[in-house]
């Protein structure tokens, strides 16, 4: 990086320091549960990985393969791995983290490893994975979240019990680190207020280093986002994120910056409540979705950075299906009248109703969308009145929580009361990049023992047919890999038939990088974006 | 003060644990599923009675153990705070030290001269002072004199975002600029004072209109009174009379005002410690606390072990500098000791 310009105030962080932007505390440092996946992918490594097109690569595994239907698979482990106490990588350590991880159940670890059964060892570099069902292992073992190996010596350095799952957490928490990735987090309590956290080479490193590769990384928490891009301008910070403040672009392409633009996995889903009048009725759902202008929801509320796309599962996904039946992204009002008259409204539109739709006020922009649609369905008879709520009281709303105490997420059948929302709006991105999930988790009757709870589907949508679709393309992925392609063909179309929800678009990241540093290539499978800084070199 | 403080906790909790949330959600995460947030709400004791909780919480205050932050690596509250209170305490000092030696001549000169041009003056810039949002005007001080002029550093204690690492200056009180001093690191001293100028400025202008407007007020109710024509019967100079006889009568109200401006800077620093980056400080993690911050990525969360002793803080320090100013009243006034 290069010294800032301001005069009188000493500036001297030689490359290849690495300075980039948090905009927020690093929250949780456990592996197992952490959702600050830009520091903790840094310091330990999955098994496997997913490139950016979606192809799994060598991790901690070198191999893998089903066992019979797919029920089970056998991954052959990666020799010469050293964890950063030194101690070597082998079978136990997997088998402990995957166990360890699973019984605290923080973080994604049920979603990731839902139809967990068990983890053994073949041999010292040999495990064996089972589930309860035929899955696409290697998927879940590249997970962003929550699939994370850890020396099984966390245990003894922490002077914890096997079952200890909380102590555990507090070891990790006190800035102890024991992974086998590139970097190593070295940090102190004071890191915390003072917003500061360091991540130093691994010298040892199985992958090997390369001259010009970062060797001390600094996170610096900087909240502003005007300040950071100020900063970014000034070489003070090497990568920054813009948030959804994408005003900022052209601005920090005139400062000559190096403005990378990818695409997530996160998209804005539009949620109705097929239990509520009206609603209930797919024909009026899709007479909504027809006057929808999806092209200027993504260019007003999302300044044009996001992708319109039809289906249940995101572009970019595997199995994403271009030729999914859909809407005319451009809204078609008449059609949409026509579709009323057919639902059984002589008069082309509802007889003006008065609809609560929710979304979460940490996505401001989602704002913007709902007015967007009240412009759109004003003259179907649709006034949104609109609830910007924090997640945790959307979620309330919506019925997962049910306010009771201990716990106990609400009943499908609150779906029909006047308390839940009738329209919903959710910012939601997989903890796998299997393209079963999203669908799974926002339109299916859950799994037991949830099949009567609301979970995540708060368009309530209960359709056991559509629910055994998305079961089916889940087993197909493995242990009938033909019939892929009819089943998601298959999906779509009832989704579409359907329509108890639909993503308005699906979101893209833009981080801005120091010229100075190449080699970074987004990676929607990985949380955002966020880079592998090991993967970044230095050029002068 | 007791009563105060013990009042706060009390409302605080109860308030805090009336709204509709569910902090274990925040510890499994916003898309947890049913088993963990269950997992969690036993974990966290959210599953016993209200009254048992707050027994629980006031026993643990008096141990020092104000419980882990959720926002902050589950890290134990009260070295958070020990950290970043001396930073703010200080922006906020200089701040009202600048608004009491700004703006108190200012608000004397005001009231000399009612009602003329250097009033009007005055006027027009103490009311600016006030209206004028701070984080607007932080970042409008941050375009000016960084971006546009390179007079003054962007952002950071020292003036870069790494000066504090690169160049350690030895912990006394915790006060940044305080233990430079202290410590004989004038080289440090001096960046960290250079980079604290347009915070302290952003700071300090809404609190010298504030003393401007409730100096000129009081010196004008001041002046109107018999002994100060009495005075000038005698041939007491001006001087003495405005600052001698009238301003010792005027001031109590305005030292009222200090002190709430003092411990209101303390929440103030908000949005300056973000907006310049200065940390440890109290703004980031009240900011962090409450999902609030100026992050277009806060969700809203809540971290309320957080927030409930920032309160508790915050109580403290209004009632401490409430006292100072009850003592400063007796010592202007001494009918009051009566």
């Amino acid at each position: 990086m290069s010294t800032q310009t301001v005069t009188s105030t000493p500036t001297a962080v030689a490359a290849p320091t690495f300075v980039y932007q948090r905009n927020a505390a690093y929250s949780d440092a456990d592996p197992r549960d952490t959702s600050s996946i830009d520091m903790a992918q840094q310091s330990y490594e999955t098994l496997t990985y997913l490139t950016p097109n979606g192809t799994i690569t060598p991790g901690l595994a070198t191999a893998w393969s089903p066992v019979g239907n797919g029920s089970t698979w056998q991954y052959t482990l990666r020799q010469g791995v050293t964890f950063h106490d030194g101690t070597t990588f082998n079978a136990t350590d997997v088998i402990f983290s995957i166990t360890n991880t699973i019984k605290w159940g923080g973080g994604d670890a049920s979603d990731v490893w839902d139809v967990f059964k068990s983890v053994t060892a073949s041999g010292p570099y040999t495990v064996l994975l089972t589930f309860t069902q035929p899955v696409n292992a290697p998927i879940i073992t590249s997970a962003a979240y929550s699939a994370f190996i850890f020396s099984h010596n966390v245990l003894k350095y922490g002077n914890l019990g096997t079952n200890d799952t909380t102590g555990l957490h507090a070891w990790f928490n006190a800035n102890h680190d024991d992974g086998s990735g590139p970097y190593i987090l070295n940090t102190t309590a004071s890191s915390l207020s003072g917003g500061v956290w360091t991540l130093n080479q691994y010298k040892n490193y199985w992958g090997g280093w390369k001259t010009g590769q970062i060797t001390t990384i600094i996170a610096k928490l900087v909240t502003s986002v005007p300040t950071a891009i100020n900063l970014a301008q000034q070489g003070q910070l090497d990568f920054i994120g813009v948030g959804g403040n994408f005003q900022y672009v052209p601005q920090l392409l005139g400062a000559g910056l190096n403005v990378v633009e990818g695409p997530t996995h996160g998209s804005i889903w539009l949620l109705f409540n097929t239990q509520h009048q009206y609603l209930s009725n797919p024909l009026v759902r899709q007479a909504l979705l027809t006057a929808v202008n999806f092209q200027q929801i993504v260019q007003q509320a999302y300044y044009s950075y996001g992708i319109n796309f039809n289906g249940a599962i995101n572009p970019g996904l595997a199995f994403y299906d271009n030729t999914a039946p859909g809407y005319n992204t451009a809204g078609n009002l008449s059609a949409a009248h026509a579709l009323l008259v057919k639902a059984g409204f002589p008069s082309g539109a509802l007889p003006g109703v008065t609809w609560v739709g929710t979304h979460s006020t940490g996505s401001p922009f989602e704002a913007t969308i709902y007015s967007l649609l009240n412009t759109y369905w004003t003259p179907l008879g649709v006034t949104i009145s609109i609830d910007g709520l924090s997640f945790t009281n959307q979620a309330i709303k919506a019925g997962y929580i049910n306010g009771s105490n201990p716990f106990i997420p609400g009943p499908i059948s609150y779906a029909s009361s006047s308390n839940a929302q009738d329209l919903a709006l959710l910012n939601w991105n997989g903890a796998t990049s299997d393209p079963w999930l999203v669908p799974y988790e926002l339109f299916a009757i859950q799994s037991a023992p949830y099949q009567n709870d609301i979970v995540y589907n708060w368009s309530y949508y209960q359709n056991s047919t559509f629910t055994n679709q998305l079961n089916k393309l889940r087993s197909d992925e493995v242990s009938n890999p033909s019939a892929v392609a009819a089943d998601v063909k298959t999906l779509n179309t009832m989704f579409y038939n359907a329509s108890p929800g639909w993503a308005l678009f699906q979101g893209q990241q833009v981080w801005v990088l120091s010229p100075h540093w190449k080699g970074y290539v987004p990676n929607p499978n990985y949380s955002f974006d966020y880079p592998f800084f090991y993967q970044l070199t230095y050029s002068p | 003060m007791a009563v105060v403080v013990l009042g706060t906790i009390t409302v605080t909790f109860i308030l805090s644990h009336l709204v509709p949330s569910n902090p274990a959600i925040l510890f499994a995460g916003t898309q947890s599923t049913p088993q963990e947030v269950a997992v969690w709400t036993q974990r966290l004791g959210l599953d016993k009675p209200l009254y048992l909780q707050f027994v629980i919480y006031i026993e643990n205050i008096f141990t020092g153990n104000f419980g882990l932050s959720y926002s902050y690596s589950y890290a134990p509250i009260l070295p958070l705070i020990e950290q970043s209170l001396p930073n703010s305490f200080t922006l906020a000092a200089i701040a009202t030290a600048l608004a009491a030696l700004i703006g108190i001549p200012l608000g004397v000169e005001a009231a000399k001269r009612g009602g003329k041009r250097v009033d009007s003056i005055l006027r027009i810039f103490s009311v600016s002072f006030v209206a004028i949002p701070q984080f607007w005007l932080a970042q409008l001080l941050q375009l000016a004199f960084n971006v546009y002029l390179h007079v003054l550093p962007l952002s950071s204690y020292g003036g870069a975002l790494l000066y504090t690492q690169l160049h350690p200056i030895k912990t006394v009180t915790g006060s940044i600029l305080v233990d430079a001093l202290l410590t004989g690191n004038f080289g440090g001293f001096s960046a960290v004072a250079w980079s604290m100028v347009l915070p302290v400025t952003a700071l300090a202008l809404y609190p010298i209109g504030v003393v401007i407007r409730q100096t000129r007020s009081s010196m004008l109710g001041v002046l109107s009174q018999d002994y100060i024509r009495t005075a000038r019967a005698y041939g007491v100079s001006e001087g003495e009379i405005n600052y001698r006889y009238a301003l010792k009568n005027a001031i109590p109200p305005v030292i009222t005002i200090l002190a709430l401006i003092f411990a209101g800077s303390i929440i103030g620093v908000v949005f300056i410690e973000e907006i310049f980056s200065l940390y440890p400080g109290i703004g980031p993690l009240i900011a962090q606390s409450t999902g609030t911050g100026i992050t277009s990525s806060a969700i809203g969360a809540v971290d309320y072990p957080l927030v409930l002793a920032l309160t508790i803080f915050v109580a403290i320090i209004y009632t401490i500098s409430n006292f100072v100013a009850d003592m400063l009243h007796i010592y202007f006034d001494r009918r009051l000791i009566r």
